[in-house]
């Protein structure tokens, strides 16, 4: 038999307590994107929030579609599990519906999603997109030259 | 027994044509068959009541256009908001043509906005909308057939259309069908006899859609398609299981059999190698062409290369989507020639070297086409842009090659000259024709002229291509160019910049000529274009996340939750989605997605306003739509790079859900990087190799070099590269490094003890930094490959040669009129600060930056360096007088009579021997207090520290044979003192001219002439920094492994003590 965890309070918590805000500091693998996963479907199976009013922002693109498959295991999970209430498998199958648009991405799409909504609010132009380093420098060099011929 | 002729609806053209070919080869006459799409009839039903009314065709740039102007008219943003209105108006008509085709009158927008939106901001936006809106109406409506008024329009005169009473109309049940156009079939089935082929295992498979329920069915074996359905082979196992579950949740036993596959590749020409590579297997075991089909999500960008491929390897392929025309030569061309307003060098070379120019219309027959030469002389002339600078720049180069060619005493380089001068006065001609046209594309005009302008210039400048297809394309280009008066419909006039955006969207809207489609071919176009095209074998590449499906925004415009409360507050209905009922109405085996039919045709007198979840459930429904129509194989694939930007790319979450309805299971990284196949060529056979190069290869990694110098000996140019490969990776330093072996007689060529000519120390000094520039520079002579280009700042040359001649003016008049030293006081500082002036100005009238900001930045840079230069000077402890400045010696008379010089040039004695003849131009000449006289060569450039054990070649070529000349010069004075003067950073570097002599001098030179001699012309990588050369030399590291691997060799060991100070 497994032994608790000696945090193992502390994680519930986590999951759980969905109108406090935590901050979680821990090394690598040990745990902390399972956690987070379970208080997205606590969130979620709670009624909480919609999937859609929840952001899960990672560091990296790889992380972001790893923690996404990993959320549709447990949303898949959640749907077949017999001993779900019919309220909470309905809300399920709402996340999983929605999960392909959820915000659970990088901070630079989470940003660019931001700013693709309300475009003229932000400054930019509608349609944006983010330019790689080559435009970048492209448009650097265009935005220079008009600067200067206009001194 | 007569033929009864029926319209047969189909998905797509490409369904409806095979289906009439299938009927064909099941022996039924077909002259009664009348295949189309659903879109197609209702234009055929409602064209001539809407051209009655006087209605003109649409196309998608119009919606652009009219939202432009409705923007003009009603701002939406502040006027000081700095956005391009460009891309706004494209947004806009997207958000107003949603709102047309859902049925919204602005009336009805106009009530419903105070219930949109809660917070005030909004209320405003949407109130400037509803503006917006009205206008984009009133100007469609009743004036353009567009394709919400075409569907209403069919809707309309059905009741007029008596030809459809009598002939059945079949309709096939996968239609993906938008609620007007589900109307459309409802009207339809009232009227005529429309019905529905019903196929009985599909039915039960997903949840019909809403216009089913009101098209009667028959069943696929009673209807005159019975014969084919019973020839159709039933679909793999595990198709029909992927079919069935995609996008459902996955926790399913694994059933997986052969009829999946799930590939990757490195980028998307490995991914299109790669699938028709599957695609040559299939069809090896038996599965014919016309059975396979290829389907791309987004053809614009995929489909020329894998029709291009498809070409190259001989495959027969139908292509059912049209490339675009702006991706043919002539519609290039023209874009080309736009790009050339402003006559930016670069522009109008390419413009000149890829456009299909009538050259000889243009510049006679005689004239002689020298597209490398036009390079070069736009490159040598310093061309950046505008006709001013084309025609001084190449005026004055047409004057000057002919007077160099007058000059010329060689007849060859003479007539050279003459040929450079005749292609300057070409391309100057040509520059002079292309000035009006161009000047013409300005300003603001009516549709009319603009469309009268393009079409002259278009005719003049851009030729036809020599096939039909080539002259079908240049006739459609033109065609184009003149629908552009028919703008008029929309505004009296317009900007150039209005024509421009106008006419590139109709070129990428408007489909170019192709052949006709051949028969038995291997079936691509895009998905859409495809739809309801069953095959046995399909492929469906560019899976990858943010390619397909694409990425969907909100509208910014009309937000999502604004869209669902218009809809709401329009008709008193909520939309639920399929997965919120599916717990209770849908059956274990449907498809959630699928299941819309919480809409009645009915009451769905307008279509919902369609949110970013409804554009991804539509994508969802075409995906898996196109998955269904594989019956034997299905190919998914993603390509792991872009190439356009190198990034790497993940798989697309269609492509994840694919893999995971697959396996019954979501797959995680490791899982479904397990599952995906990639090629690796080293594990191809022979016969997979798609063409030579792949055999090639594949010959080369497995045959080692006997395969290499087998594939040698029929290509010459994969010889000398293979040679020049296996000679860098050797231990030996050979021609392929930069040894230079000549014959005896060549020898002064790379031996200049073998030589005459005077050297300069400048140029041996190039040899010590790096032994190939000197090579490409001073005994091949390879200029640097240059660009010009806007200058921001003066060059290092330009600045060194600036202060060369302040300070020569400076001390000179010094010397003249005072013969005193410098002395900081207010009339020394008066005439230093004229003749910086003066200098300053000559240099504006001719090679400065253009922009007189930087200008004045690099004036006042300069002022500061000559007057630290100048304090510097007057605080000299022990101040000398100068005497004498630019002092040649062996370069024939000096520029004033007055001052010394040395008419022959320096003569040193080697040890050997031989001799080594100088010239050289010493910079300045001081007479000290002690009455000796002081040498120094100003240095311009940075100050680096000298190292000790090396030749380092200013202080110990330069300065001993300035010395030596100097005593040659003037045989009764003692150099008393010799140093390096380093101007920008005030340091010296001193050499003690007591121990400079001719014998000292002789030691370092003939080293460096033995190394030369020996032709060892080493690279030095580590002067790649500020070398302008290293385009010719590869990269600094693989030059830096070499070096090291070589060490051994006896020729770098001459280098390296040529290098070393004696």
């Amino acid at each position: 038999m497994k032994a608790p965890r000696a945090d193992e309070t502390a994680r519930q918590e986590v999951r759980g307590k969905a109108q406090r805000s935590f901050a979680i500091e821990a090394g690598a693998g040990t745990g902390k994107t399972t956690l987070l996963i379970d208080r997205i479907e606590h969130l979620i199976r709670s009624g909480h929030a919609g999937l859609l009013e929840i952001a899960a922002v990672t560091f990296t693109e790889n992380a972001a579609g790893e923690m996404k498959l990993r959320l549709r295991e447990r949303l898949e999970g959640v749907i077949a599990s017999h001993d779900t209430p019919k309220i909470e498998r309905r809300r399920a199958e709402q996340a999983l519906a929605e999960l392909d648009r959820a915000t659970v991405t990088t901070l630079h799409s989470l940003c660019s999603a931001i700013l693709a909504e309300r475009p003229f609010e932000c400054g930019v132009v509608p349609g944006f997109r983010v330019a790689d380093e080559v435009e970048a420098d492209a448009l650097f060099e265009q935005a220079w030259q008009e600067w200067l011929t206009e001194r | 027994m007569g033929i009864e002729p029926y319209i047969l609806i189909a998905p797509s053209r490409a369904a409806a044509v095979r289906l009439r070919r299938r009927l064909a080869s099941q022996g039924q006459a077909l002259a009664g068959v009348y295949a189309m799409r659903l879109d197609e009839l209702a234009g055929k039903i409602a064209e001539p009541a809407l051209l009655l009314r006087g209605l003109k065709p649409w196309d998608w740039g119009l919606s652009v256009r009219i939202a432009r102007q409705a923007l003009d008219r009603t701002p939406l943003l502040p006027a000081d908001s700095p956005l391009p209105r460009g891309p706004i108006a494209r947004v806009l008509a997207r958000t107003l043509s949603d709102l047309r085709a859902a049925g919204v009158t602005p009336k009805e927008f106009e009530a419903c906005v105070s219930a949109l939106a809660p917070a005030e901001e909004d209320r405003t936006r949407l109130t400037r909308l509803v503006a917006l809106y009205q206008h984009f109406h009133l100007a469609i409506q009743d004036r353009f057939a567009d394709p919400t008024q075409m569907m209403r329009g069919a809707i309309d005169g059905l009741s007029k259309a008596d030809w459809l009473k009598d002939l059945p109309v079949w309709i096939t049940d996968d239609l993906a069908l938008t609620k007007v156009a589900q109307e459309f079939v409802v009207a339809l089935a009232q009227h005529a006899v429309v019905r529905r082929i019903e196929y009985p295992p599909r039915a039960q498979e997903r949840n019909a859609p809403a216009w089913h329920a009101h098209v009667p069915a028959t069943r696929v074996d009673e209807s005159p398609f019975q014969s084919l359905h019973a020839a159709e082979v039933p679909p793999c196992a595990g198709l029909v299981r992927l079919v069935h579950q995609i996008f459902e949740p996955q926790l399913r036993p694994d059933a997986r059999d052969e009829s999946v596959a799930f590939v990757s590749a490195a980028t998307e020409a490995a991914e299109a190698m790669s699938i028709v590579r599957r695609l040559l297997r299939e069809a090896e075991r038996g599965v014919l062409w016309d059975e396979m089909g290829i389907l791309l999500p987004r053809g614009d960008q995929a489909l020329p290369l894998y029709c291009d491929l498809l070409a190259r390897l001989g495959i027969p392929y139908a292509l059912h989507s049209p490339l675009p025309l702006g991706r043919t030569r002539p519609a290039r061309a023209l874009r080309l020639l736009l790009r050339c307003r402003g006559l930016a060098r670069e522009a109008v070379l390419e413009f000149l070297s890829s456009a299909p120019i009538p050259f000889e219309t243009l510049l006679g027959s005689d004239a002689r086409v020298s597209l490398s030469l036009w390079d070069t002389l736009g490159r040598e002339t310093g061309i950046i842009a505008g006709q001013l600078h084309w025609m001084l720049a190449l005026r004055s180069c047409v004057t000057r090659l002919g007077a160099e060619a007058e000059r010329s005493d060689e007849e060859t380089e003479a007539a050279r000259l003459r040929a450079k001068s005749a292609a300057a006065e070409d391309l100057l001609r040509l520059i002079e024709l292309l000035t009006p046209i161009l000047d013409g594309l300005a300003g603001r005009a009516s549709w009319f002229e603009w469309a009268d302008r393009l079409r002259h210039a278009f005719a003049q400048w851009i030729m036809p291509g020599e096939d039909e297809i080539g002259i079908q394309e240049w006739q459609k280009v033109r065609e184009v160019i003149a629908d552009l008066a028919g703008q008029d419909d929309t505004a009296a006039m317009a900007s150039f910049d209005e024509v421009e955006e106008v006419l590139s969207a109709r070129l990428d809207d408007e489909a170019c000529p192709r052949p006709r489609t051949e028969t038995g071919a291997l079936h691509i176009g895009e998905l859409k274009d495809m739809r309801g095209l069953a095959l046995r074998v399909i492929a469906i590449p560019g899976l990858a996340e943010g390619h397909y499906p694409g990425l969907f925004r909100p509208d910014p415009l009309l937000l999502d939750a604004e869209r669902e409360r218009l809809a709401i507050a329009l008709t008193g209905l909520h939309k639920t989605r399929g997965a919120a009922r599916a717990s209770t109405e849908r059956a274990p085996t449907q498809l959630s997605l699928f299941d819309d039919s919480s809409i009645e045709p009915a009451i769905a007198t307008r279509d919902w306003l369609p949110t970013v979840q409804d554009r991804l459930d539509q994508a969802r429904r075409e995906f898996a739509q196109a998955i269904a129509q594989a019956s034997e194989r299905l190919i998914l694939s993603y390509a792991r790079t872009d190439a356009r930007s190198g990034r790497a790319r993940l798989p697309s979450f269609f492509f994840t859900a694919a893999a995971a309805a697959w396996t019954g299971r979501p797959l995680d990284r490791t899982e479904l990087a397990l599952l995906v196949e990639e090629e690796r060529t080293d594990q191809l056979s022979l016969d997979d190799a798609l063409d030579s190069g792949e055999r090639d290869q594949w010959r080369m990694e497995r045959g080692g070099p006997g395969a290499a110098a087998a594939i040698a000996a029929a290509h010459p140019l994969f010889e000398q590269g293979r040679r020049a490969h296996l000679a860098r990776l050797s231990r030996s330093f050979t021609t392929h490094d930069g040894q230079i072996v000549l014959p005896a007689d060549l020898r002064g060529r790379i031996d200049p003890s073998a030589s005459d000519r005077p050297l300069s120390a400048s140029r041996l000094s190039v040899y010590l930094r790096c032994g190939y520039k000197y090579l490409l520079q001073h005994i091949l002579r390879l200029d640097a490959p240059c660009e010009p280009d806007e200058r921001a700042e003066m060059t290092a040359r330009e600045r060194g040669s600036l202060f060369h001649e302040v300070a020569e003016r400076f001390l000179r008049a010094l010397r003249d009129t005072d013969g005193g030293p410098v002395r900081d006081n207010e009339k020394q500082r008066a005439l230093l600060a004229r003749i910086v002036a003066e200098a300053l100005a000559r240099r504006g009238e001719t090679r400065w930056p253009r922009f007189p900001m930087l200008v004045e930045i690099e004036a006042r840079g300069f002022l500061a360096e000559i007057e630290n230069w100048f304090e510097r000077e007057a605080q000299a402890e022990e101040p000398s007088r100068p005497l004498y400045f630019e002092v040649p010696f062996g370069m024939g008379d000096p520029s004033s009579p007055t001052d010394p010089a040395l008419l022959e040039p320096l003569r040193v004695a080697l040890p050997n021997g031989a001799h080594l003849h100088f010239r050289g131009l010493i910079d300045r000449i001081d007479r000290r207090a002690d009455g000796s006289l002081s040498v120094r060569d100003y240095k311009t450039g940075k100050y680096r520290a000298v190292e000790a054990g090396t030749v380092h070649a200013e202080r110990d070529l330069q300065i001993p044979i300035y010395v030596e000349a100097v005593r040659r010069m003037f045989p009764d004075a003692r150099v008393g003192e010799a140093f390096l003067d380093y101007v920008h950073d005030g340091k010296t570097v001193p050499v003690d001219p007591e121990k400079v002599s001719a014998e000292s001098l002789a030691r370092v030179l003939a080293r460096i002439v033995s190394a030369m001699a020996a032709g060892a012309f080493v690279p030095e990588p580590g002067a790649c920094d500020t070398c302008e050369h290293t385009l010719f030399c590869g990269s600094p590291n693989l030059l830096r492994w070499r070096r090291e691997h070589k060490q051994d060799d006896p020729l770098l060991g001459l280098y390296r003590a040529a290098q070393e100070r004696p």
